[in-house]
């Protein structure tokens, strides 16, 4: 099978019938990237290139190759796909073993992303955070779904070779998976902390975990014990031609992970001192007895809160009671003496008048009286949630 | 919070000159991931400073901000007003909800006792 259709039959297997999965893009080209190589090859490796090209694909290829080559590294003439795929075939056996890894690794990244695709986009109740991580950890300890058959069948690469870049980075997954349990509940634990003091139902919370870009509802924050669970960690052991390679690529994994942990401690400080703040004007605001609406974003250690605070005054709820009682009074004596003047003047026998003007009237203030009736169930429902 | 998890946060600087050094790699190779190493702190020094500079010009913001809010209240003025400050961490938005209910209740009361008094007039006949 060509690269061509490997390519295409890789991800879309069976899938004809079936809608186009939704995946991360691919930023890696193997094309782009080998067709560069082979233009650019020095003359000795491009020497060894031919003899291979013309051994598999016979002396007119090589000849066309060989008279064509300078066009087509101009783009003076396009390179059909024929000799693209023969090209494909040729180059990967004389890369040097840093740009063999580099294939290498862009191929499995992209399998790891997709992997890690799967797992992110999430609403997550608070008590089922624990199993979601679980349950990825899961995932990647039995992740085998690297299909590159194409590169073993060339000789391109081992399968040994394979699996123990796969192994690399799924030890390079885990630990960002470790590190972001540690940041999201060390980020959990410094909320509960802060918003310990407010009563359920008093403000409306939520946390965006950045690495599983999943939504967690903290509304029942104050209710759901946090436990935390060990989620484990495998050793890997390097071997091979690709050995250094490799642990260049965990160095720089470990290296980005540690720049993120430092950020996210120094984004813990930053977030307490504003939640400090935020939560200070709050009860400044509620001592002066105002009415506002207070939203804010903090970004913490492993993800992004969202926390939502009503102030309401005391004296303005007791106020909006008598007010929507007054109203309820109002509506209501406005409806009685509306059906008694129907009765006292016999205006029911103008059906008309009584149709419509029972239509209307009446609708509106049935409506006005329900409302006022919610408005007061709501009110008072504050008025327990906001008094002492 | 405590955790056993903390494979990484044992990885500081020190240890991870220490792997580098420990590495099969080019001198170059080396010098560049040591360069990324000072830069990464250099970075993180930088982000600090801004965000504490962002925090403490927000506050100074709302605080400002609430105190004007206050003065106007004690004059009576009640004002719908919206603010909208960046913190060092994110940002915050205060939406205040003016009007006067004091108005209100007056006004219902005389239209109740309006309507109270047409129900008598009908009645008393």
């Amino acid at each position: 099978m060509s690269y061509y259709r490997y390519r295409n039959n890789r991800y879309y297997r069976g899938s004809r019938t079936t809608p186009t999965p939704r995946g991360p893009r691919k930023l890696f080209d193997i094309t782009s990237y080998l067709k560069n190589e082979f233009f650019n090859a020095d003359d000795i490796t491009f020497a060894k290139i031919a003899r291979l090209y013309k051994q598999l694909y016979g002396y007119g290829a090589y000849k066309y190759l060989l008279d064509t080559f300078y066009s087509w590294k101009l783009g003076h003439v396009r390179v059909s796909g024929q000799t693209t795929t023969r090209i494909l075939e040729c180059v990967p056996r004389f890369l040097t073993d840093d740009k063999r890894f580099h294939i290498l690794k862009c191929e499995i990244v992209h399998f790891i992303d997709t992997l890690h695709f799967k797992q992110q986009n999430k609403n997550i109740s608070l008590s089922q955070l624990n199993n979601s991580f679980e349950n990825y950890a899961k995932e990647i300890d039995s992740f085998s779904q690297v299909n590159l058959n194409w590169f073993v069948k060339k000789g391109i690469f081992s399968q040994t070779e394979i699996d123990q870049f796969l192994s690399v980075c799924k030890y390079a997954l885990r630990q960002k998976l470790n590190l972001s349990y540690r940041q999201v509940q060390a980020d959990l634990a410094l909320i509960r902390t802060k918003l310990s003091c407010f009563k359920p139902g008093t403000f409306t919370a939520n946390y965006q975990l950045d690495f599983l870009s999943s939504k967690v509802d903290l509304s029942q924050l104050n209710d759901t014990p946090l436990t935390l669970i060990q989620l484990g960690s495998d050793q890997i052991r390097l071997d091979g031609i690709f050995k250094q390679f490799a642990e260049q690529y965990i160095l720089e994994e470990l290296m980005k992970m540690s720049f993120s942990e430092k950020e996210g401690e120094v984004n813990h400080f930053i977030k307490s001192n504003d939640l400090d703040f935020f939560i200070g004007q709050y009860y400044e605001l509620l001592d002066k007895d105002s009415e506002a609406a207070l939203r804010s974003e903090f970004k913490g250690e492993g993800g992004q809160l969202t926390l939502f605070l009503d102030v309401k005054s005391l004296k303005r709820i007791q106020a909006s009671i008598v007010v929507s009682s007054a109203k309820l009074f109002l509506y209501t004596a406005i409806l009685v003496t509306g059906i008694i003047l129907v009765f006292v003047f016999e205006l029911y026998k103008i059906i008309a008048l009584l149709f419509f003007g029972g239509l209307i009237l009446g609708g509106f203030l049935l409506g006005a009286i329900n409302a006022e009736f919610r408005a007061l169930r709501n009110l008072t429902l504050d008025l327990k949630r906001y008094g002492n | 919070m405590e955790t056993n998890n903390n494979q990484l946060a044992k990885l500081d600087n020190a240890k991870m000159l220490d792997v580098i050094q420990k590495l099969n790699l080019p001198a170059k190779e080396k010098q560049a991931l040591v360069k990324q190493l000072a830069s990464d702190d250099v970075e993180l020094i930088k982000h600090v400073r801004q965000k504490l500079a962002d925090s403490g010009v927000a506050q100074t913001d709302i605080s400002n901000f609430l105190a004007e809010l206050a003065a106007l209240s004690k004059k009576g003025m009640y004002a719908t007003t919206k603010l909208e400050a960046k913190t060092g961490s994110g940002k915050i938005e205060m939406q205040f909800k003016g009007g006067d209910t004091k108005l209100i209740i007056p006004v219902l009361i005389i239209v109740g006792i309006v309507i109270i008094a047409a129900l008598v007039i009908v009645f008393w006949r």
